[in-house]
């Protein structure tokens, strides 16, 4: 859309800056998320320092969090000079980065409850869904069948709202523990890697034994 | 295609790796050329007198030019350029563009030509001055004007080999690299210099070189060009509207392409990966006749592509672009021995096989035998301490092998506090790099553990971990997490599929850990193979004598 036009024809001149950090809150708004064109403002503020706007670069953060398992945040932090990111506001979103990262789950929630009014988490829409589906795609790829308290915790979830989300994905529970729908990652398949010889290295030796 | 003969005289010095003094980035070149009393020798000599070879040689090299003879040109540019260099010029400049412009009778499109390798060698053989920096630009500015000015009507009546231009743009990337780190150091840098860069903040300005060299792309519209020709088609010189298509005439595309590959260079620089990949999104590197005309275009696009996938977190593909390359320079090393280029193939071998063991250490994966002994042969030690999770062992490889990454922009309050920033681009992808490092840290030992069962009790596990069984269920999420990444299969070299990239595949049933282990057959075909290939070898050579 319009967007890309800009960043197509004009992606190094500060002019479309403005354009680009709407966009942005619309996608906070719309629970949308555009990695190109987030990168694409990150630069601009990298190539003129002068016309950074921080709100902006943490809300940028907060969405790239928000597509995990991808690795987004990773690529705006190479944008962001050291200066910004010893801010304190940005520590605290490098920390949840972190624990999500090595999947500590329950600290990660209980820093967020901390620390909601720094994060600004109730500004973001859809943030704690999305991290919900982060969480129990990790889950579902390592378990086949999942304690339910240690999954509650690691979804800050309640028992009810653990029973509706059970609902929704169509997972059972039974015995304190939740069955997880087999997939290709949580089943341990013998991978066999036989040798494949290519033809023309083949007929190397193949003319030889002719001639 | 041009024959592999001896590269450009830049090379020497732009990768170059001097004791570092401290303030320098570890493999930066080291600034100051001395004399034998100590004292740093000016560029510019007092007088000069042009000997009679040297005369011969700029009339016969502007004739070259002027006739589109491009044997000579490429002759001249590579051969006769650097024996006189290494006979006069090996301490001083070439004679400066004033006194050789009447011996070559004003013809001012070689004058340009010459004033790119002028500049050239005064920053190979000598310490650059801001003026000489701030010409240099202008030159390069003139010299990219009459590209991209070139009339729409028809093909531009010029022609230079492949290396110059390959040359060309690299060296111009190079300049503005050093021009970088010139001004980052603002605390050695004086009053006068100060203020002249922050009055002239054209002069190699981050925007006017990425302006540039999307220019130069635009004009040859590179893009549309290496699409076609990946359907097959021919490029014809008329364009649709009627106008000359550029990028049917040799110097355009090769220079478009030459540019294509400075942007995913640039924007490695910059940190933006992502846009490096993007940029070279159309360029089918399945096909590698575009690059193997120029060894030097070709090592380097390599050596990027696979430090932007290993900044991306996508070990797969950077080992998969590594083992290639490698491949690629172990085959062909012995057409260069002679070559000034040798020795930075060397050097950039080097650095790929030591991130080569770093990917690796991060991610195992199965490659090439050839490969595999060469990072035993070099970096055994090195990857060693990497797979035990030695973090001073990542950074130093890092430091060692990392591209010299720019401070695009010194803000006014930078200036002010007058202290050193030259560093602060490599010590930020660093930090990035060794976060990564460190988030697994401690999954080596658990990847271990893990290959010696096939089920074990998640309680038994931490035990032996010495650790609990809430961090060890995070543990093996993370593990899970980390080997999930983005693998390309088809396509331009941005995409991929996330797919599970471990060696070794488990999953938690309850309080059970099943795993299993990928199973390998003994490769005996390609060991077979390349025996029988040497054997004949062997005899073909015993029955000629």
């Amino acid at each position: 859309e319009e967007v890309y036009e800009l960043i197509a024809s004009n992606r190094y001149s500060s002019d479309i800056l403005p354009q680009l950090e709407a966009y942005v809150g619309q996608q906070v708004s719309d629970v949308t998320n555009d990695l190109e064109a987030n990168l694409a403002t990150l630069k601009l503020y990298q190539l003129c320092p002068d016309l950074e706007n921080k709100d902006i670069i943490a809300k940028i953060l907060m969405k790239a969090l928000m597509n995990l398992p991808y690795n987004d945040y990773m690529l705006c932090t190479h944008l962001i000079t050291e200066r910004i990111q010893s801010e304190e506001r940005f520590a605290s979103i490098a920390k949840i980065s972190q624990l999500l990262e090595t999947c500590q789950f329950k600290e990660f929630w209980e820093y967020c409850r901390a620390n909601e009014a720094a994060l600004g988490i109730k500004t973001l829409p859809g943030f704690e869904d999305a991290l919900r589906k982060f969480v129990a795609a990790v889950i579902n790829s390592t378990y086949q069948s999942c304690p339910t308290a240690y999954f509650c915790e690691a979804m800050n979830l309640d028992a009810a709202g653990c029973s509706k989300f059970l609902a929704s994905n169509g997972w059972t529970e039974a015995n304190g523990h939740i069955a997880l729908p087999i997939n290709d990652s949580n089943t341990a398949q013998a991978k066999k890697i036989s040798e494949t010889i290519q033809f023309d290295q083949m007929s190397r030796i193949l003319s030889s034994i002719a001639s | 295609a041009f024959p592999e003969v001896s590269g450009s005289m830049q090379y020497a010095d732009y990768y170059d790796e001097p004791e570092t003094s401290g303030y320098d980035l570890p493999n930066f070149r080291m600034e100051g050329h001395l004399d034998l009393e100590g004292e740093p020798i000016d560029a510019e000599m007092d007088s000069f007198v042009v000997p009679d070879v040297v005369k011969t040689f700029f009339v016969g090299f502007a004739t070259a030019v002027k006739e589109q003879n491009l044997q000579d040109i490429h002759f001249n540019y590579e051969n006769n350029f650097n024996k006189l260099t290494e006979r006069y010029y090996s301490k001083a400049s070439w004679p400066p563009p004033e006194v050789v412009s009447p011996i070559v009778g004003d013809d001012k499109m070689f004058l340009l030509l010459y004033k790119e390798l002028y500049y050239r060698h005064i920053y190979s053989k000598l310490q650059p001055t801001i003026d000489h920096r701030f010409e240099s630009w202008e030159n390069y500015c003139e010299v990219f004007n009459v590209f991209l000015d070139a009339p729409a009507t028809g093909p531009l009546p010029l022609t230079l080999p492949n290396q110059w231009l390959w040359d060309m743009v690299d060296e111009f990337i190079y300049q503005f690299q050093s021009f970088c780190q010139f001004r980052a150091k603002i605390k050695a840098r004086t009053e006068e210099e100060i203020r002249l860069l922050q009055e002239q903040d054209s002069f190699w300005n981050v925007y006017s070189v990425l302006n540039y060299l999307e220019a130069l792309c635009k004009k040859a519209n590179i893009n549309t060009i290496l699409d076609r020709e990946k359907n097959g088609d021919i490029i014809a010189a008329k364009a649709e509207d009627g106008s000359f298509e550029f990028g049917s005439q040799p110097l355009f595309k090769m220079l478009g392409f030459f540019s294509l590959i400075g942007l995913l260079r640039m924007h490695c620089l910059l940190g933006d990966y992502y846009l490096a990949l993007k940029a070279i999104e159309h360029v089918d590197l399945k096909n590698k006749s575009m690059f193997t005309c120029v060894t030097a275009c070709y090592i380097t696009t390599y050596y990027y592509l696979g430090f932007a996938y290993m900044m991306m977190r996508r070990y797969v593909d950077a080992i998969k672009v590594f083992s290639s390359v490698l491949l690629f320079i172990a085959r062909t090393k012995q057409h260069h021995t002679r070559s000034y280029q040798f020795e930075q193939i060397i050097k950039k071998n080097d650095h790929m096989l030591t991130l080569l063991a770093a990917c690796l250490s991060l991610c195992p994966y199965r490659i090439d035998e050839d490969v595999h002994s060469a990072i035993r042969e070099k970096c055994s030690e090195k990857m060693t301490r990497m797979q035990n999770g030695d973090e001073v062992q990542f950074e130093e490889v890092f430091t060692h092998a990392c591209p010299k990454f720019v401070v695009p922009v010194i803000t006014a309050q930078e200036y002010q506090d007058g202290g050193i920033y030259g560093q602060e681009a490599y010590k930020l992808q660093l930090k990035s790099f060794m976060h990564e490092v460190r988030q697994q840290q401690l999954l080596p030992t658990i990847r271990s553990y893990l290959k010696l069962y096939t089920s074990i009790d998640i309680q038994k596990l931490a035990t032996f971990l010495e650790t609990d069984v809430p961090s060890l269920r995070n543990q093996l999420l993370c593990l899970k997490h980390k080997t999930l990444s983005l693998v390309w299969v088809d396509g331009p070299p941005l995409s991929g599929t996330l797919l599970p990239c471990s060696d070794i595949d488990f999953y938690l049933d309850k309080d059970m850990i099943h795993i299993t282990d990928s199973k390998t057959e003994r490769r005996f075909g390609e060991f077979f193979i390349r025996h029988i290939s040497k054997f004949e070898e062997i005899i073909s050579d015993v029955q000629r004598k």
